[in-house]
């Protein structure tokens, strides 16, 4: 876990959104249409999937829950909501329809034929044409279990594992159903993806296949980023398989010069075309820096070598020239942000921060001030997902957070005592955490809905090892209006609006002097703050409807 | 003179490659009119319409993306370079080649160019372990459904058909424009301010 801090002001206003996106009914299945807020557009052709949404989405949850550890019940919901509209039609809608040959191959636009092999452009499927049913695979009906789509269940996995980090809860490693081929359901549980991701790719060093058939760093990090946060959540074992492909890709993926610098990292290798694609020249630094924000929590010097090499090549981390990007696509530089901050280059970290301030448009919604989001310049109705979902790690804990979510020791403090029941998104909680050797728990509510502020409130806090000799502080003062409700928990009556409380749970914390005004550290505090709201109705969306059923 | 000389070759070469290889052709997907010039007073537009390049001297004012040099030498020596792409960029940055467009654009198009030489293609690579057919005695493989080949979605799943007409990859390939590019993309942008203030 990070150290406790405090949730800044876009942290909130990120959080207030996506617990609006996951939380609103809509329908997923194969007779529905997500709400057009999650974002289908960006970084096309390869991402430009509604299912890519929910797992950057994801990025920020862990990242909270280690600011706000005796919090979590909003981050478990919103992960619990994108799990389960992952297991639905439109999340696999790329394997399930794009099937066979592109018969659209020679139909692309220049922009799009860069991402291919110059020989085979025109007569390739391109990234993201995901081509089930071609030879020699075959139809393969359930998303998970295929030769190809690594990419699906290595997200997958990812998202399954980051539920169990800030939940702690066991729903999803529980038989739940999938939606495949023709809405077929195959029963899945967590444990057995990760089961038969470790044994796949065990007997494929290479790696497995995404599309049929492109084999990428970037969704096999991913892949293996999803291995070693359940290897740390559940003491398992499985994550060596990517070891083994690290030293795989040192010797295939990676191109250097004879002076043993890095020239390129390929962005895929197809082994039946037996191609590698990369782009040229400097621009091969985007292959170099694209799978660092997976690999690096997991191989971190090869990473940082991998970063060295990139950030060179594009030369983003020039103090003297200008800054160059080539690519009309905000995520490449909302990738390497994260990563200068995570690995500490403070001067690219700088230029590239600079870049974001002033041309990415960061906004608290026009009128509403609890809603923040990134608008790229774009003029859409909502804000892109993808994008945000990258953009806003840069602005939560301390750098090397991310990767202390995935590599460090797995301390989960779900036996502290903890904060439920908080009426969110009325009221909001910025700061929640246990000094377990003082016995003192600290909370700070803030307003996640400005147009409540100054209602009454209540709130609970469960597991206190003696609720009878607990004492209550707000805002530096010995606080009283709170009640005994059970064995172990509390509710406390209050407003919305900021308050600090502190809860000294053991006696230990008796002799310290209460939290009188104190400020708490609040990491990369917003840069801008301005301040409506709106409610969000609080439904699920639905499943698909079976046709049949081919595993029971 | 030599970057013009560069550029009449550069548009023959297009423009016969466009009549003789299907290679070439596969590539020419939209019409659309691709400059490149120098502020000298070179200047050169292919012309792309249904498969075929053509090109003329002169700009045009509907060009999809334009590459000005701040001289015909420098226009000459990136062009020619073994690291183009590299120089490209590096001129991008020191603002002695503007870019007009999406630079994607420049890649595609020199890419195109370099295609017609054989020596410059790159070559296959076969690398080791490769899984390049189902292997049924992999552990994984018991729990792979594998069904026979098919060419298309099935046509009686009427929904996923209506589904996949929704998605920017399939409406791309059908002509659209990619949708959702950033109106104010920069590809180059001043810092020297901000770094003042740090």
């Amino acid at each position: 876990m990070s150290e406790a801090l405090e949730l800044n002001q876009r942290t909130r206003g990120w959080l207030r959104f996506i617990w609006d996106k996951a939380t609103t009914e809509d329908d997923w299945s194969s007779t529905g249409d997500p709400l057009p807020w999650w974002d289908r557009t960006s970084t096309a052709p390869m991402c430009a999937f509604p299912r890519f949404d929910l797992s950057e989405t994801s990025y920020a949850l862990p990242l909270m829950a280690d600011q706000t550890p005796a919090w979590r019940e909003v981050y478990t919901e919103i992960a619990d909501q994108l799990v389960g509209r992952y297991t639905t039609f439109w999340a696999a809608i790329d394997w399930l329809t794009l099937i066979g040959p592109d018969p659209n191959q020679r139909n692309y636009p220049p922009e799009w034929l860069v991402w291919m092999p110059e020989q085979l452009r025109g007569h390739y499927d391109p990234p993201g044409w995901t081509a089930n049913g071609v030879k020699p695979w075959g139809l393969q009906p359930d998303p998970i279990a295929a030769d190809g789509n690594l990419f699906f269940r290595g997200f997958f996995n990812l998202l399954l594992s980051t539920y169990s980090y800030v939940s702690g809860d066991d729903k999803w490693e529980r038989p739940f159903k999938m939606t495949g081929y023709n809405n077929r359901l195959f029963d899945w549980t967590q444990h057995s993806i990760t089961g038969f991701l470790k044994d796949q790719w065990a007997e494929r060093p290479q790696g497995p296949h995404c599309e049929n058939t492109k084999i990428w760093p970037y969704c096999l990090s991913a892949a293996g980023l999803s291995l070693q946060l359940h290897d740390k959540v559940f003491s398992t074992s499985t994550h060596w398989v990517y070891d083994q492909w690290v030293d795989y890709a040192k010797k295939h993926f990676v191109k250097r010069s004879r002076g043993g610098n890095i020239e390129s990292f390929a962005f895929y290798y197809d082994p039946i075309e037996k191609m590698a694609y990369a782009m040229p020249d400097k621009l091969a630094g985007y292959g170099t820096l694209a799978p660092l924000f997976y690999l690096y929590p997991q191989a971190p010097e090869f990473g940082r070598e991998l970063y060295e090499s990139g950030i060179q090549q594009l030369g983003w981390n020039s103090r003297k020239d200008n800054f160059v990007q080539p690519i009309d696509d905000p995520r490449w530089l909302s990738l390497v942000l994260m990563l200068s901050r995570e690995l500490g280059d403070v001067t690219t970290e700088k230029r590239l921060s600079s870049v974001a301030e002033r041309e990415f448009g960061p906004n608290f919604f026009d009128d509403d001030p609890d809603r923040f989001a990134w608008r790229f310049g774009l003029e859409e109705p909502y804000p892109r997902g993808q994008l945000n979902g990258v953009m806003i790690l840069s602005e939560i804990g301390e750098p090397g957070a991310w990767t202390r979510v995935y590599n460090g020791r797995y301390a989960p403090q779900f036996h502290l005592p903890t904060v439920e029941g908080v009426d969110f998104p009325s009221l909001g909680i910025s700061e929640a955490h246990n000094d377990e050797a003082a016995g003192l728990l600290h909370v700070t509510t803030y307003a996640a809905t400005s147009a409540n502020s100054g209602n009454k409130t209540s709130w609970r806090v469960s597991q206190l090892p003696d609720p009878e000799s607990l004492t209550v502080y707000r805002n530096g003062s010995v606080f009283t209006d709170w009640r005994r409700i059970e064995n172990k928990s509390i509710e406390i009556n209050s407003t919305i609006g900021t308050h600090r409380f502190r809860i000294v749970w053991d006696s230990r914390g008796k002799t310290d002097a209460p939290l009188a005004g104190q400020e708490s550290m609040v990491k990369g505090a917003a840069r801008s703050s301005e301040s409506s709201s709106t409610s969000a109705p609080t439904k699920q969306y639905r499943l698909a409807s079976p046709s049949s059923c081919s595993c029971c | 003179m030599f970057f013009r000389l560069i550029l009449l070759v550069v548009g023959s070469a297009l423009s016969l490659g466009s009549r003789l290889s299907p290679r070439v052709r596969s590539q020419l997907s939209r019409d659309m009119i691709f400059v490149m010039e120098s502020l000298d007073g070179v200047s050169r537009s292919f012309v792309v319409r249904r498969r075929r390049i053509s090109s003329h001297s002169g700009v045009s004012a509907d060009a999809v993306c334009t590459v000005r040099f701040r001289t015909a030498a420098i226009g000459a020596r990136v062009f020619l370079a073994k690291d183009a792409i590299g120089q490209l960029i590096n001129g991008f940055g020191s603002l002695n080649v503007e870019c007009q467009g999406e630079a994607a654009h420049v890649l595609w198009f020199y890419e195109l160019t370099m295609g017609l030489l054989p020596w410059r293609r790159s070559g296959t690579e076969v690398w080791p372990q490769s899984y390049a057919e189902p292997d049924l005695s992999h552990k994984a493989s018991s729990r792979i459904i594998r069904e026979p080949a098919v060419d298309n979605l099935d046509s009686t799943w009427l929904d996923a058909h209506e589904q996949r007409d929704k998605l920017v990859i399939w409406q791309v390939g059908q002509g659209a424009v990619p949708p959702g590019k950033m109106k104010s993309h920069k590809i180059v942008i001043n810092l020297a301010a901000d770094s003042q203030d740090n």
